[in-house]
């Protein structure tokens, strides 16, 4: 390629990083899976008054009747204190986290679909990157909160722009009354690891505070084989160390019997040298990303029958990436506002009537010039249960986006129980949902950006059955298969114009489709405890028509889609001991949209062992040893990205209540 | 009860898993290495398209089509052949001798390649951006080098009998094409308005010679003189990514003898690439502004008409009959040949790897 070209790529591509069209390169990816769906997914929980728990949230998942849920714990999370989320959606679900290398970039993808089509929610608030339009899940670590819920499929209505192939929602529930818990863990493992995560709480009927913090920093200096002349030759992954840390602090206070007054706050920050390909040189590129999170929301009980909510929410998103001929910063804040109103007629119906606004402010080196955009939406949120049987959902969103209006997303959704014996139920559930996908800032303010992007759109339709397995026995089983529909139109691509600068075009209209099937068993007898998930997911995603100019070929599997994934985990405790496995399986992935060229497919084996003793009555100690890559499996998950062979390391947790 | 009901969920789980891991392990077939002989070289039957690959991702390779067979016999001949990936940004192939030297940029090394059958002779590594690789003699080549951006490149002399760098000689930044004619090495400065003229005697630059902006590729036509196509130079505002500014392009010719007495036709604006030209060295082509243009080795100004109207990200002419050959590299998938008469009409395409820069015609 001719100089000029080549520093216009050497640019973009670099930028592409922050750019977030590293899909214009060979991106994209996928997956999609699944977990059993929590019992309370579709009960209508909502606005209560009780004793003791006088003004209580809504669970997610109460305006999501008929659509599939996996959730993460707090007891899930505790094995992850000290990593990302990457490692836990990797280890536990079969999502796909395209992923270049240990603490690297992970963008995650849901059914088919690209990261920028996954919404991710953090307390109600959209926190992908507002330049990027995705989330780097490596930078956001398990710890700093105690809950991640992912809602497979389209909710444009509930959750908006984004909620494509999915939404990954973080939040800490509260749990009034529960005293004070601290805990503290260190861990040392191979490569450079060492992390160390602590964790307060206390809440007594008035008051609940949580403050969460971690750090781990890793050389990633790990052995991989590298083809060369001479034969594979054994190599140390160079230019790949990883330093991060993380700070939340959530505070709630009750006033009176009717509202409550909520402030978070979660910072992260990460220094990161970016692992080059397996045969690139080494261009020494590192990266600064720094999120600041803010938070306030105020909640009232009006009566039994309203309740008002607001809240308001402050961000700021710094990228500053380097490499040997290049820096590019990036900063944008975002200042926004939500409101919302619920009615509960009965306790059959409630309705919640709201909007949000958003102002982003950018200073993106890409752009030229400062750039600032505004965005609202309106919704309207409907829950009718008929009978106690049958619940249905109907929900609506308009969103309004600096003179361009998105399509009006609804989404309905039914969930019925149509079987039940003393022991057994069987629900079957259908959903149905508009969504789409506001341009990112990128893409519409980047120097060769088109600030007349369209929204992307996506229609899809799921339903699936779900079977309960509950005796008076210690054990019960939960199984539930989903098949889903999506094509979203107007896909954007980052293509090169004539003059062969990289611009976004709304270029074609792709196809996702898929089965998901998921199991989830717990029993204990005696001492012994079990809880063992196995879910698995079929996902075919691709092209269906585009555009003249648009190169790709139509009906081949979109790069980064695996076929089929599958995960398979256990958890068991006796006594003072706790033993994790996770076994994994991911199919093959095409890496360029011709699919000619595919990574293998691979299967990793994690497991840990752990004992606690009791050092003092309030004191516990516990030791855990935690196995990775236990088959010492040679893989990758992106294109030339080496990934770290069998390695281990050693926690120790101290925890006070 | 109890117990059968678990260990039919354990039964269930591990059909499921196993089964998938049987079922799903099914990758799609590779095809094998290659053995024996690809394809008769050497006859000039042969076009080797130099793919570039993805940026940062090491994927370039090399197709070998058959004019023979007119079909394309590997899309990935070196990894076929030799078993591992070629590299990051394979920018260029140079045919020596027997032997093949493809020179991949980002990872900043050549492959040595017997031509015979495309198998792996040595790697000359350690490199800083290398661009093109030109030989003076059968034991002696020099590589052009980016080095690093806005400071000066340099040439690097090769032992051909050893694949060693011997010594580098300092020349102007981002230095591109080299020419040797008349005795002297040509390099073309593409980021500054030179070029330098190394005698491969001394290996000392004579003279750094001014032409026009941007100074890439060169060629020596029939009459002897040396043509040096300018693209322009764009500057961007290394922060904003913004225009700074714009020259235009320019062919430019010069008789050996005396390279300060230039002949400019200049272009409207920047952007004129890939300039070839044809194997009896009285035709040159290039492209610009989404189309090719044909100029006769004594015109006195550039064509008006061009000769194709389509947008190739590389263009190569066959020495033999003037086929031309013109590639589209949408970088995303695996991109495409298409080959023209002389005339311009068009014959036919074949797909290729990702990114096709250039062809070699052996």
């Amino acid at each position: 390629m001719s100089t000029q070209r080549f520093w216009r790529r050497w640019l973009l591509t670099a930028v592409g990083l922050l750019g977030g069209f590293l899909s214009a390169f060979p991106c994209q990816a996928q997956s999609n899976a699944n977990v059993a769906s929590p019992p309370d997914s579709s009960q209508l929980s909502a606005v209560q008054l009780l004793p003791d728990v006088r003004v209580q949230a809504a669970r997610p998942g109460r305006f999501a009747v008929g659509s599939r849920l996996t959730t993460l714990d707090s007891l899930a999370l505790s094995q992850y204190r000290t990593g990302t989320l990457t490692d836990v959606l990797a280890a536990r679900t079969p999502l796909y986290i395209k992923n270049y290398g240990p603490g690297q970039l992970s963008s995650i993808t849901i059914r088919g679909t690209s990261a920028r089509h996954t919404a991710v929610l953090w307390n109600g608030f959209n926190i992908n990157l507002p330049s990027l339009g995705e989330a780097d899940f490596a930078l956001l670590p398990a710890g700093a909160n105690t809950r991640i819920d992912v809602q497979h499929g389209p909710a444009g209505a509930t959750y908006g722009t984004g909620a494509v192939g999915g939404t990954v929602l973080l939040s800490s529930p509260i749990r009034w009354g529960s005293g004070t818990q601290i805990s503290a863990q260190l861990d040392a493992g191979q490569y450079g690891l060492g992390a160390g995560s602590l964790e307060g709480r206390f809440s007594n009927q008035k008051v609940a505070v949580r403050t969460a913090a971690s750090y781990r920093e890793a050389r990633n200096d790990f052995p991989y084989n590298s083809p060369e002349i001479t034969g594979l030759v054994q190599r140390r992954q160079q230019n790949a160390a990883v330093r991060q840390w993380s700070l939340s602090q959530d505070a709630t206070l009750r006033i009176g019997e009717r509202a409550e007054l909520t402030a978070a706050i979660w910072l992260t920050d990460a220094d990161r040298q970016l692992q080059p390909a397996i045969g690139s040189g080494n261009n020494h590129a590192q990266e600064r990303d720094q999120s600041r999170r803010l938070l306030a929301g105020y909640r009232h009980v009006a009566s039994g029958h309203h309740e008002s909510a607001v809240r308001v929410a402050w961000f700021e998103d710094v990228i500053d990436y380097q490499n040997d001929d290049l820096t590019s910063n990036s900063r944008v804040r975002t200042t926004q506002a939500q409101a919302e109103h619920t009615f509960t007629f009965n306790p059959k119906a409630s309705l919640r009537l709201g909007g949000e606004a958003q102002h982003f402010a950018a200073e993106v080196d890409g752009y030229g010039r400062a750039v600032s955009e505004n965005r609202f939406s309106g919704f309207g949120l409907l829950r009718f249960d008929p009978v106690p049987r049958l619940q249905l959902t109907a929900n609506l969103r308009q969103a309004f986006i600096s003179g361009r209006r998105p399509p009006l997303a609804p989404t309905v959704g039914a969930e019925w129980q149509f079987w039940q014996t003393p022991a057994q139920q069987l629900s079957l559930k259908v959903s149905a949902s508009r969504s789409y996908r506001a341009p990112t800032l990128n893409e519409r303010f980047w120097r060769t950006g088109d600030p007349n992007l369209r929204p992307e759109n996506g229609l899809g339709y799921e339903a699936g059955l779900r079977h309960q397995f509950t005796k008076n026995a210690p054990w019960n089983l939960q199984t539930e298969l989903t098949a889903y529909h999506q094509l979203v139109d107007d896909w954007v691509q980052w293509l090169p114009n004539t003059q062969g600068d990289y611009t976004p075009r709304n270029l074609r209209q792709v196809r996702a489709r898929g089965v998901e099937a998921s199991s989830q068993f717990t029993g204990h007898w005696g001492a012994y405890l079990l809880t063992a998930r196995a879910a698995y997911g079929f996902t075919q995603s691709e092209k269906v028509q585009g555009r003249a100019e648009d190169p790709d070929p139509a009906g081949r599997q979109l790069p980064y889609v695996p076929l089929h994934s599958f995960a398979f985990t256990t958890d068991h405790s006796w006594h003072k001991w706790q033993l994790t496995t996770g076994l994994t399986f991911t199919g093959y992935r095409y890496t360029d949209a011709s699919a000619v060229d595919f990574l293998p497919s691979y299967t990793l084996l994690n497991a840990s062992l752990g004992r606690t003793v009791a050092i003092a009555p309030t004191w516990a100690l516990t030791v855990l040893a935690q196995g990775f890559n236990l088959t010492n499996r040679d893989y990758q998950v992106y294109a030339y990205r080496a990934m770290p062979p069998r390695n281990a390391a050693l926690s120790l947790r101290l925890t006070w209540r | 009860m109890f117990q059968l009901h678990f260990s039919s969920f354990l039964t269930r789980t591990l059909l499921t898993g196993i089964g998938a891991l049987t079922l799903f392990g099914c990758d799609p077939e590779s095809d094998g290495p290659l053995t024996g002989p690809p394809a008769p070289a050497g006859t000039g039957s042969n076009v080797y398209v130099v793919n570039e690959g993805q940026f940062n991702t090491p994927n370039g390779a090399i197709s070998l089509f058959s004019k023979t067979s007119r079909a394309v016999v590997d899309n990935n001949l070196f990894t076929k052949v030799n078993g591992r990936i070629l590299g990051d940004v394979v920018q260029s192939m140079t045919v020596v001798g027997d032997q093949g030297y493809i020179v991949v940029n980002a990872t900043g090394k050549v492959e040595v390649v017997s031509m015979a059958d495309f198998k792996q002779v040595a790697t000359i590594d350690r490199l800083q951006q290398p661009r093109y690789l030109a030989a003076v003699s059968s034991s002696k080549a020099y590589l052009s080098e980016w080095i690093e951006r806005g400071k000066p490149g340099r040439v690097a002399v090769i032992d051909l009998r050893t694949n060693t760098v011997t010594k580098s000689i300092a020349v102007g930044r981002q230095p591109e094409q080299l020419l040797l004619a008349n005795g002297r090495l040509y390099v073309a400065n593409s980021d500054e308005n030179t070029i330098s003229i190394i005698n491969p005697t001394s290996d000392a630059v004579e003279a750094t010679v001014q032409v026009q902006d941007g100074p890439s590729s060169l060629a020596q036509d029939k009459n002897g003189n040396i043509w040096v196509g300018c693209g322009g130079i764009t500057r961007y505002d290394p922060v904003t990514f913004a225009v700074l500014s714009s020259t235009n392009g320019s062919l430019v010719r010069f008789a050996p003898g005396s390279p300060t007495n230039q002949t400019v036709l200049p272009f409207a604006s920047g952007g004129p690439s890939n300039l070839v030209i044809n194997g009896a060295k009285d035709q040159l082509y290039y492209s610009y502004k989404s189309a090719v243009y044909q100029l006769s080795a004594s015109a006195t100004m550039l064509p008006a008409t061009p000769l194709v109207r389509r947008n190739f990200y590389g263009l190569g002419i066959d020495p033999q009959d003037n086929t031309i050959y013109g590639s589209i590299a949408p970088f995303t998938t695996t991109g495409k040949v298409i080959r023209y008469q002389p005339t311009g009409a068009a014959i036919d395409s074949f797909g290729v790897n990702i990114g096709p820069n250039s062809f070699v015609f052996y």
